[in-house]
């Protein structure tokens, strides 16, 4: 009955001390988040007059001037996330103007050092900053984190990064051949990841379905453009007799989104096509 | 007898630890989890997925039995969602209310020539209604055959490869669907269902359907459920889901692979519970074809719901999830509780649902009754109740600190520091009574479904701009 009793005892100081721990530490985020939130108040109050100037400089021929007061860390964090956020928001001449602000800011230079961080944290806050600033400086180093990580979501964020930091096509096929290797049949997202890029992904798309590794075929059939070019028709009739469900169902899509390809008085491909779309409507 | 008293009540000591313990495991998973939720949702650009083309299309159904209340709001926020290809699909489940008659004004439905396929047996079809200038909106009006009946109408007449569940007295955040669909889209082969998070919407300020600022409840009631949310959906889900030993996904929003849904044999009818059964089954289909598969949870995609706030409605509504989990663990529970070919499912989330979730009323409540007998016959022995009743508040409250704690790193939606203070004095008194009544009513559910009670009970829904109450 005493052992019993003691065992209890210590298990309920053991509780009361975890508890103690945790609600200390939910205080201090709390307290922490308010203290964040109106200090970002206040800098963006600050910023004020610089965020007008942005705005009536941006379509102007000159470059825009960084702040001439010195920036502390916070202050810096808060300009770059408007910054990131307007690049988001603008297209062309409007978002390079905006982009060289942030290198003339040393913003990329920063983020640069910060992508080679040993905090986890810190170096995805680089990866997402240097995608929005377009840094083809980063590439290597985004290169080398991708395939480093394991499976997760992570990887997806940073393979949004490489592409909007691509210059190449390389860029974009090596960073589709990393998250490839993971095979894991996520198609449709790295075709919205090859978007993303400013480089023209038709030629790649092109290379994919020419490819015998069926996960790129299956990219290209879904990133390929709507209007599709006639020399890759002979190639979408090769796919209809591939072993991949998948693969047959896209590229019968394809041929059948684009009638203009299909030859006239061919019954035989014609039922083919019916055939795998009969097939594919089960659910 | 002195004697068995005391041992049976040390049994029950035993048992609350272990069972809490336990909890803590997961809770420790969650923790574990919730550092990359919290990286992948701040650094994923839900708004630019939510206008691509390449994002899955899906059909939200929505059952809806005498809710002609919220149903309005509820379609109109789900009309309003951040998301390219979906279509929304109520499914009347022959209300005795004026359900039908008020989504036939409001959106100008007509009768639609679009047939449901018979994929699933579903109680008849009296018409679908459609109106062209809501493309996406579906109106099924069926006979009534309960909750399972109407999302196996609805998918039926779906579209899409992807099946969104939603109740119709619950609102979605705009961008709740895109976050979810997100986690399928990261492994589309291997997912087969993905909850999301369910909160509390009494206090909060609603408008066209969408929660404006996040409130607190005023009322008790629903203050005890808030908390009691956070403790399963935060400390429990995700860890959980970590491990893919996810049981349920909360029948108020989930996504499924409509495919696998239907191998799986579709919704069962005829009992609650289906949120958990489809679960269960959608598990079983996958480990005994021996198909890689994954149930995930995705914290961040939020639906709000209107908790019951009287004793009669919540009761009605525990009793029901009682008999719900009793039916499923005798239906399959004990036919896959430790053996080796169900996995973690097999040997540690069906054992525990049964040893823990199942039978805890019985052991916290006769081993609480063990001590309290021990004592009386020797009255110097209190101290032994006090340790016992000591040890299992401070465990439960380790659990909801815990929760707060993974809702303050990951969420924050309470903004206010008194917000905390207040959960916290929630989460203590909740031991003293409230977590009682939740024994009882479970016990009350298994004996009514004993009794073969199948009914859904009571439910009264509250508008969400407060002033009309009515009931199903």
């Amino acid at each position: 009955m005493i052992a019993y009793e003691s065992r209890v005892i210590g298990i309920i100081y053991t509780i009361a001390a975890i508890i103690l721990i945790c609600f200390v530490n939910i205080l201090f985020l709390k307290s922490r988040k308010i203290w964040m939130e109106k200090k970002i108040n206040k800098y963006l109050l600050k910023f004020q007059d610089y965020f007008t100037y942005i705005q009536a400089q941006i379509d102007s021929d000159d470059n825009l001037m960084a702040p001439q007061s010195p920036l502390n860390s916070l202050e810096r964090v808060v300009l770059q996330k408007k910054l990131i956020e307007w690049i988001h928001h603008f297209k062309g001449g409007h978002r390079e103007k905006l982009i060289k602000l942030c290198g003339d800011m040393e913003l990329i230079k920063l983020d640069l050092k910060y992508l080679h961080s040993p905090l986890p944290w810190r170096r995805l806050n680089a990866v997402y900053n240097l995608g929005a600033m377009r840094s083809n400086q980063a590439m290597p180093r985004l290169l080398k984190l991708l395939e480093a990580n394991k499976y997760d979501p992570i990887i997806f964020i940073i393979a949004r990064s490489i592409a909007k930091c691509a210059s190449t096509e390389d860029d974009l096929r090596e960073m589709v051949l990393l998250l490839v290797r993971h095979r894991k049949n996520v198609h449709h997202l790295i075709v919205d990841i090859i978007k993303e890029s400013e480089i023209d992904s038709t030629p790649l798309m092109m290379e994919f379905l020419m490819d015998d590794d069926y996960d790129l075929i299956k990219i290209a059939l879904v990133g390929m453009p709507v209007y599709m070019e006639s020399n890759i028709v002979p190639r979408l009739y090769r796919l209809l007799d591939f072993e991949d469900e998948e693969i047959r169902t896209k590229a019968t899509g394809m041929l059948n989104s684009n009638n203009r390809f299909l030859p006239p008085g061919n019954g035989g491909v014609q039922d083919e096509i019916e055939r795998v779309l009969l097939n594919n409507q089960a659910v | 007898m002195r004697d068995l008293l005391l041992g049976y009540g040390v049994f029950a000591t035993y048992y609350v630890i272990v069972i809490n313990t336990l909890y803590f495991t997961i809770m420790l998973f969650s923790f574990k989890k919730i550092f990359s939720i919290v990286k992948n949702s701040k650094f994923s650009r839900y708004k630019a997925l939510s206008g691509s083309e390449y994002v899955p299309s899906i059909s939200i159904l929505v059952p809806a039995y005498n809710e002609e209340l919220t149903i309005i709001e509820n379609v109109s926020s789900l009309l309003a969602l951040d998301y390219p290809k979906y279509e929304v699909i109520v499914i009347n489940d022959g209300s005795k209310d004026d359900t039908v008659n008020i989504l036939v004004n409001e959106f100008g439905l007509k009768p639609s020539q679009r047939v449901a396929r018979n994929i699933l047996e579903t109680e008849a079809i009296r018409a679908v209604y459609h109106n062209p200038k809501y493309p996406n909106l579906y109106l099924i009006d069926k006979n009534n055959g309960g909750k399972a009946d109407s999302l196996n109408a609805g998918i039926n007449l779906s579209n899409h490869p992807l099946i969104a569940s939603i109740d119709a007295d619950s609102l979605l955040e705009k961008d709740a669907l895109i976050r979810i669909v997100k986690v399928y889209m990261e492994n589309p082969e291997e997912t087969v269902a993905i909850g999301g998070n369910i909160r509390i919407a009494n206090g909060c300020e609603i408008q066209d359907g969408i929660v404006k600022k996040v409130h607190l409840p005023d009322t008790i009631l629903p203050m005890f459920q808030t908390v009691e949310y956070l403790k399963a959906f935060l400390g429990g889900r995700i860890g959980w889901s970590a491990i893919n030993g996810l049981i349920i996904v909360s029948g108020a929003f989930g996504v499924f692979r409509k495919d696998y849904v239907i191998k799986a044999g579709g919704y069962r009818g005829g009992y609650p519970g289906e949120d958990m059964n489809i679960i269960i089954k959608l598990h079983k289909y996958m480990l005994e074809n021996k198909l890689p598969y994954r149930i995930a949870y995705c914290p961040d995609a939020v639906c709000w719901t209107q908790a019951p706030d009287s004793l009669r409605i919540l009761g009605s509504q525990r009793r029901r999830w009682g008999r719900g989990n009793l039916k499923n663990m005798l239906e399959y529970g004990i036919h896959m509780a430790f053996r080796p070919k169900y996995k973690i499912m097999g040997f540690l989330t069906i054992p525990y649902n049964i040893i823990f979730e199942t039978l805890n009323p019985y052991f916290r409540f006769t081993g609480f009754l063990a001590l309290i007998g021990y004592v009386l016959t020797d009255l110097t022995n209190w101290h032994v109740l006090l340790l016992f009743s000591l040890l299992n508040i401070l465990y439960g409250i380790l659990l909801g600190v815990g929760a707060l704690l993974l809702e303050e790193i990951g969420f924050r939606r309470y903004p206010r520091i008194r917000d905390i203070f207040k959960m916290l004095f929630f989460i203590v008194i909740m031991f003293l009574g409230y977590q009682q009544l939740g024994v009882v009513w479970r016990f009350l559910g298994h004996i009514e479904f004993f009794r073969n009670n199948n009914t859904w009970g009571t439910m009264t829904r509250t508008s969400f701009n407060k002033d009309k109450k009515t009931t199903a």
